[in-house]
């Protein structure tokens, strides 16, 4: 479970979207996150702050602004691919890096051996 | 100590066969209209199945039976909890209703809403056992250990609320007070005893920090954090809007479900609103139950649109 404070939420998470939402959907849920987040709003009584409140709508009105224009959307998507691959790569390498270290140099470097003495060790005749 | 999230730290849980269903209605405010929604689910429950048994667990002031347009009986859960009667289901009277059987609460037994851990673990447990496919609890107002945990064990919980700030309010007020207890019983039970005083300190007297103190637990241990993760995961209330006039108080419950899972890191799902009905205090004072007297109304056909939804609900 991820436990994320509205800073930390990407677009998608502010509007409450899934990554394959259509104009129709980001529309609606612009327009029923402006609807919980505005002054006066029943949804966010006594729990949010005029701060807190303020700054979502700021955070709703900035997802929207960067996921309703295609072009936008596109390239925020390709931005967010990246970022999570780029992840992914630098976790495999350090994994890779400290299972090479701890478990395996030894057992690689004797298999290598052992493939050598096979392919070129002189042959008795 | 045991690592495992499955197990409900409060010893018995709610949570029975699968076929078998508990739902508690609930939600902290006074007269948003909890008994009305759960007589009214029973109702249309019984109307094609034969074995709903409607709890009436609202210990200070029970008035289910009416909601049915029933009169006293004999028998009541005060019986039951004064060990007069030694089994829950000897307490059961017939309704009118063909397939429904209620479970009175008592008027007659003082401070009854007082119930000590014993009693309710027995209740729990009878409740559990209780030869009923759908079993609907009427759980009262207010956020004592009893009520909280009558909801946090039932499946699903029940939110009523009214598009009023005070129901709101309570609301919230209600919410936290459920995670407080979640997160409190998963650490005494998996005995993680160093972070109870700072649970207490963090999410008590500063309620509107369950991400700060959730988001800490992290730092100071991922196996612990995982843990109450999953608590707070497998918690999953329903929401329904009672008395709603304007369209805007058709949105509020998905406003209130966003908010909710942003600010207080549960996931509810919102089953619906039912519309305000001037006929509600009429089949009241008439004792004619709604469902009965009403049931081409549009507050009758959001009832049984709401009673599908949860019979569809994944376990």
């Amino acid at each position: 479970m991820a436990i994320k404070k509205i800073e930390e939420m990407d677009y998608y998470e502010i509007l409450n979207l899934s990554q394959d939402a259509s104009p129709q959907d980001i529309e609606r849920a612009y327009y029923l996150g402006k609807a919980t987040y505005r002054q006066g709003s029943l949804a966010h009584y006594s729990l949010l702050s005029e701060r807190e409140r303020w700054y979502i709508l700021r955070k709703i009105e900035e997802a929207y602004q960067n996921l309703k224009d295609a072009e936008k959307r596109k390239s925020y998507n390709l931005k967010m691919s990246l970022k999570s691959s780029d992840k992914e790569s630098r976790t495999r390498y350090r994994r890779s890096t400290q299972k090479l270290e701890i478990e395996d140099a030894d057992e690689k470097k004797s298999l290598w051996r052992r493939i050598k003495f096979l392919l070129f060790s002189p042959k008795k005749k | 100590m045991t690592m495992s999230s499955d197990q409900n730290p409060l010893s018995l849980s709610l949570h029975p066969s699968p076929q078998k269903t508990i739902w508690a209605v609930g939600g902290g405010k006074g007269g948003t209209g909890k008994s009305f929604i759960a007589a009214n689910l029973a109702i249309y429950l019984s109307s094609f199945e034969s074995d709903v048994v409607l709890i009436d667990a609202d210990l200070g002031g029970p008035n289910l039976h009416t909601f049915l347009g029933m009169n006293h009986s004999n028998l009541d859960l005060g019986h039951f909890f004064s060990n007069k009667i030694k089994k829950l289901k000897d307490t059961v009277v017939f309704t009118p209703f063909d397939g429904l059987r209620l479970i009175k609460g008592t008027d007659r037994t003082p401070f009854m809403a007082n119930v000590n851990y014993y009693k309710k673990l027995k209740f729990i447990r009878h409740v559990k056992a209780f030869d009923a496919k759908r079993v609907i609890i009427d759980i009262g107002t207010g956020t004592s250990y009893n009520d909280i945990d009558f909801f946090i064990l039932s499946n699903p919980g029940l939110l009523v609320i009214n598009p009023e700030p005070t129901s709101i309010e309570n609301t919230y007020y209600f919410l936290r007070t459920c995670i407080i207890r979640i997160l409190k019983s998963h650490i005494e039970y998996h005995r993680f005893q160093d972070l109870v005083r700072r649970i207490a300190e963090d999410t008590e007297d500063h309620s509107r920090s369950i991400y700060g103190f959730l988001k800490a637990i992290t730092a100071y241990n991922k196996s612990y954090a995982q843990i109450l993760f999953k608590a707070l995961e497998n918690f999953k209330p329903c929401l329904i809007t009672n008395k709603a006039k304007e369209d805007r108080d058709y949105l509020l419950g998905e406003s209130m479900v966003d908010v909710i899972q942003k600010y207080l890191v549960v996931k509810v799902k919102y089953l619906g609103a039912v519309p305000y009905d001037e006929n509600v205090p009429l089949s009241l004072k008439g004792l004619t139950p709604f469902l009965s007297s009403y049931a081409d109304s549009k507050a009758a056909a959001s009832l049984k649109d709401i009673a599908k939804k949860l019979l569809r609900q994944p376990e």
